[in-house]
């Protein structure tokens, strides 16, 4: 019995997991770091200057200056029925002046933050607290958002290896950085890849598409153009504006050159007469 | 005036209904002079829905308190201003004016595009009406805002005072532009599902639409945390409450559909994701109206309890229904014609920037509906609150920044390793020397550091982006960069408009990562007392009391001085509204480009003049409004109408 999943995969695959595989270890490791260390507004809430500003003025000083007030307002949602979910910290009505009262009579009679909230949780329910021990169904909170997000990633995965495979079934090159053309079209039943590839448009980009020169189109029209130089193929490339020269024409020999782009070994030096030429096919519209 | 208001939306209702059959017979027979028929009806349905919100205009301005819904939501001393903004106050009126804006983007609609073919229009006006009948029905037979009471009372009970703000009269419209915004091309994506139309036409009719909604509704968005700020008192203007949630679940998913969108107009991919993608928008929106209206989940914005979140369960399971059987019903002809030539390419970036961002979408879904599903399931209430988003949304922000400094330089199609090492080693180089300055400055909190370091980046990409068509344009037609630089937007402005969109976000990050440093303070003085706080003193000279016909006002006057100059006179206040019997605090702002200066009322003493006062010092808040304005801006550029090359034949 063979073990399919411990052939080794294409070199392509690899690196297709390799990527997929990272963004995924990110995004997990990032949703880990915030899982486990202090959210943003935690940690902002944690600097609070609460205590600073008390010992800096001239104001009356806190009863209880271990217990960080802010800190626990941000924990804890609003006790008032009326004014709906929202946290203590930010409310003035009068169910959370008595309860921000209440948090600093519990400090004063000697409770640190911990005691506070186990008391204010055993008042009012755990809906009082702003975010729910992580047990139980609560867990789902957090782990139905991170499975969605994994499975999303599994299945955007999944559709780029189908792509993939769709690609290179139609008779396309190697991803990523390998050489080659990749045509775009459907694939006739029945011919092989090669001839497909002579006979199919190769240029997704049409004139109308190039417009003004922007950047990012250059370097589309650039990597077409690279792409045919590099790798001739036999065939009539197609041009949307029929009667104009299509991007391939522009990397033939020019009167200003006289030498094919494939001839010139430099590549910022073929990107410079490509993009010369480009400029110049451009200004001719 | 009930009568001429009441009789109007009972017009619109057959002028709607009317339009709806009209545009099914156009399709089915194929006949355009149906179709004509059908797009004078939409025209009818929004003459008279016009005419019924006229008529609750002309009610709050007169005074007309026999009418319940103005009763409720206006009195006498409201300035003129508020009368108008009270007509979204309330459910009813807000329902009706949904329903006003549905038959104006519809008529919109029939007139942009009179001269497109029943096949396609047809199913679009038909799916318009449908949604614009429904807002309409529950209008009059669940919400009624033209209901009039028994008696004729001398004078209304008021607005809400939290609603008494210039920012409602502009952010509730704003938002529902936004959310409504995105019908138009649902209504294009149900038309092409039906009619089988499944190539680019579609998608091209509804690109304008989509990103009008997108940027109202991202406005609507910016509004209501404005409001937040001015007028809650809670020191922040984001709190993922349920309401909030709401609209920017759709926001979101519709940011993605935009992204996505653009591979299939290049590459003819995606056609299947960019359907789900605009269905999963429109109906999030729904949800969010949903939720709001049902009174399901409580929210500090949310409408009273009623029954209209029976009608709009109802209508939000129709449309998943109908959605979910059109994709299955056409899922063989949404198939891609291209595949994706490389892992390392712009359509991959956008790819995963999708993941990103529905990603988020649904840790805000799913986190805003868990407590009611953990109250169905054990019987226990739980909440979610702020921390709880923050430590997905933060993530995932950064994760979507990172992708926007990607997408915008790695090529379409595929790019190599050595290729991607050229193109990004100066935006990366610029991080890292932002983070290392930053550092030697003393910044080491992690999610700043993160957060400003991928904000230089994105700008570089975006720089070098715009240095590149610049100097293309300079090389090609001989231009001064000036010159070339205005002229990109000339043609340009699709792009470009969007990579303004991209800084305006980066702004708004700055704003985000200021919340990181986010001092807050609180003391009680007394009268002369000084309270120093970072280099600001804070000298409290008493309380002033104002009094109106409906309102007490009590302030408490507060010196600020700045390094020992005097930089501002803050004066919060608590406001009671003796008609409504409720109380409202009036923050006072110190607000500058580095930094606010938040201050608070929170209690006095008014025998001994003693107050309380809470102190929020929030760096760079005004970032996060002024990359708002700026990404709204970019969002018209995109809009502009582009200059067509002329190709020769």
């Amino acid at each position: 019995m063979s073990i399919k999943f411990l052939k080794p995969l294409p070199a392509c695959r690899l690196r297709v997991s390799a990527w997929v595989g990272c963004v995924a270890l990110v995004g997990v490791a990032a949703l880990c770091l915030s899982w486990m260390g202090p959210a943003w507004s935690q940690s902002a809430e944690s600097s609070s200057a609460l205590a600073q500003g008390q010992e800096q003025g001239r104001a009356e000083a806190q009863p209880s200056p271990q217990v960080d007030f802010a800190k626990l307002e941000a924990a804890l949602m609003n006790p008032c029925e009326n004014c709906g979910g929202k946290p203590l910290s930010g409310s003035y009505c009068g169910g959370a002046t008595e309860a921000k009262t209440k948090m600093r009579r519990y400090a004063a009679e000697g409770q640190n933050e911990e005691q506070i909230v186990a008391s204010f949780v055993a008042e009012y329910g755990e809906w009082i607290l702003a975010v729910p021990e992580k047990t139980g169904f609560n867990v789902l909170a957090w782990a139905v958002p991170i499975g969605a997000l994994l499975v999303g990633g599994g299945l955007l995965s999944g559709f780029l290896r189908q792509s993939n495979r769709a690609r290179v079934a139609a008779g396309g090159s190697a991803p990523a950085g390998g050489a080659g053309s990749v045509p775009s079209g459907g694939s006739a039943p029945g011919s092989s890849p090669r001839s497909e590839t002579a006979d199919r448009p190769r240029l997704n980009l049409r004139r109308e598409d190039i417009g003004d020169p922007g950047p990012a189109v250059i370097e589309d029209f650039l990597a077409d153009i690279e792409d045919e130089d590099t790798h001739p193929q036999p065939g009539q490339v197609q041009s949307a504006a029929a009667g104009r020269p299509s991007g391939s024409d522009l990397s033939r020999p020019s009167a200003s050159t006289g030498s094919p782009v494939a001839d010139v070994a430099d590549p910022d030096e073929r990107r410079h007469i490509l993009r010369e030429r480009l400029a110049r096919e451009l200004e001719d519209d | 005036m009930i009568e001429l208001g009441y009789y109007s939306m009972c017009a619109a209702l057959g002028c709607g209904a009317l339009a709806m059959v009209l545009a099914v017979l156009a399709y089915r027979g194929r006949r355009e002079d149906l179709h004509d028929s059908a797009r004078h009806a939409v025209w009818g349905t929004a003459f008279f829905t016009s005419l019924a919100c006229a008529g609750i205009v002309y009610a709050f301005v007169v005074g007309d308190y026999q009418m319940e819904y103005v009763w409720g939501n206006s009195d006498r001393d409201m300035p003129l201003f508020f009368k108008l903004g009270a007509l979204w106050g309330g459910q009813s009126g807000s329902l009706l004016f949904w329903g006003w804006l549905v038959s104006m983007y519809s008529a919109l609609v029939a007139l942009r595009h009179r001269r497109d073919g029943v096949t396609l229009m047809g199913p679009v006006l038909a799916t318009l009406m449908v949604v614009q009948v429904f807002f309409l029905a529950i209008v009059i037979f669940g919400s009624d805002p033209f209901r009039r009471a028994d008696f004729i009372p001398p004078d209304g009970v008021g607005l809400n005072p939290l609603l008494q703000h210039p920012a409602m009269v502009i952010h509730p419209p704003c938002l529902y532009l936004g959310m409504i915004g995105f019908t138009v091309p649902f209504a294009f994506a149900v038309g092409a599902l039906i009619s089988g139309q499944l190539d680019n036409a579609w998608l091209k009719k509804a690109r304008m639409w989509a990103i009008v909604g997108w940027i109202f509704l991202g406005a609507g968005n910016v509004l209501g945390g404005w409001w937040a700020y001015l007028e809650l008192g809670w020191g922040g203007y984001w709190a993922w409450d349920p309401v909030e949630n709401a609209s920017f679940m759709p926001w979101l998913a519709g940011t993605a559909y935009i992204h996505s969108a653009m591979i299939q107009e290049r590459k003819q991919m995606l056609k299947i994701w960019n359907m789900v993608l605009i269905l999963t928008t429109f109906i999030l929106t729904i949800f969010g109206t949903f939720i709001t209206r049902s009174g399901l989940i409580s929210s500090v914005h949310s409408f009273a309890q009623s029954n209209i979140g029976y009608y709009f369960g109802a209508f939000l399971i129709l449309t998943i229904v109908v959605s979910a059987g059109l994709l299955i019903w056409r899922r063989n002809d949404l198939k891609s014609e291209n595949h994706l030539d490389s892992y390392l390419s712009r359509e991959s970036a956008f790819l995963f920037g999708n993941l990103i961002l529905l990603g988020g979408a649904f840790a805000v879904l799913y986190g805003t509906v868990h407590p009611m599903f953990a109250e169905m399931v054990t019987g226990k209430r739980i909440s979610l609150g702020p921390p709880f988003f923050n430590q997905f949304m933060i993530p995932i922000g950064l994760g979507i920044l990172l992708l926007m400094g990607i997408g915008p330089l790695i090529p379409w199609r595929r790019a190599s390793w050595s290729a991607l090492g050229r193109i990004f080693s100066v935006p990366v180089g610029l991080m890292v020397g932002a983070v290392l300055v930053l550092l030697a400055f003393g910044v080491v909190h992690s999610y700043a550091l993160v957060t400003f370091g991928l904000c230089v980046f994105v700008t570089g990409t975006v720089l070098i982006e715009f240095w590149r068509g610049i100097r293309a344009r300079m090389s090609a037609h001989g231009e001064n960069p000036v010159l070339a630089f205005f002229r990109l937007f000339g043609k340009g402005q699709r792009r470009y408009g969007g990579y303004i969109v991209h800084i305006g976000v980066v702004i708004i990050f700055i704003g985000f990562a200021g919340a990181a440093f986010t001092q807050e303070a609180e003391t009680t003085l007394a009268r002369g007392e000084t309270w120093s706080f970072r280099n600001y003193d804070l000298t409290y000279r008493g309380l002033h009391y104002e009094r109106t016909p409906s309102v007490e006002k009590v302030a408490a006057d507060v010196l600020l001085r700045e390094n020992d100059v005097d930089v501002a006179v803050m004066m919060p206040r608590k406001d009671w509204y003796m008609k409504n019997k409720q109380l409202a605090s009036e923050v006072a702002i110190h607000a500058t480009v580095g930094s606010d200066l938040y201050l608070i009322l929170a209690t006095i003493d008014e025998e001994t003049e003693r107050a309380s006062l809470k102190l929020y010092w929030n760096p760079l808040v005004s970032w996060y409004w002024i990359g708002a304005i700026v990404m709204v801006l970019g969002g018209v550029l995109v809009l502009l109408p582009t200059r067509r090359r002329k190709v020769a034949a």
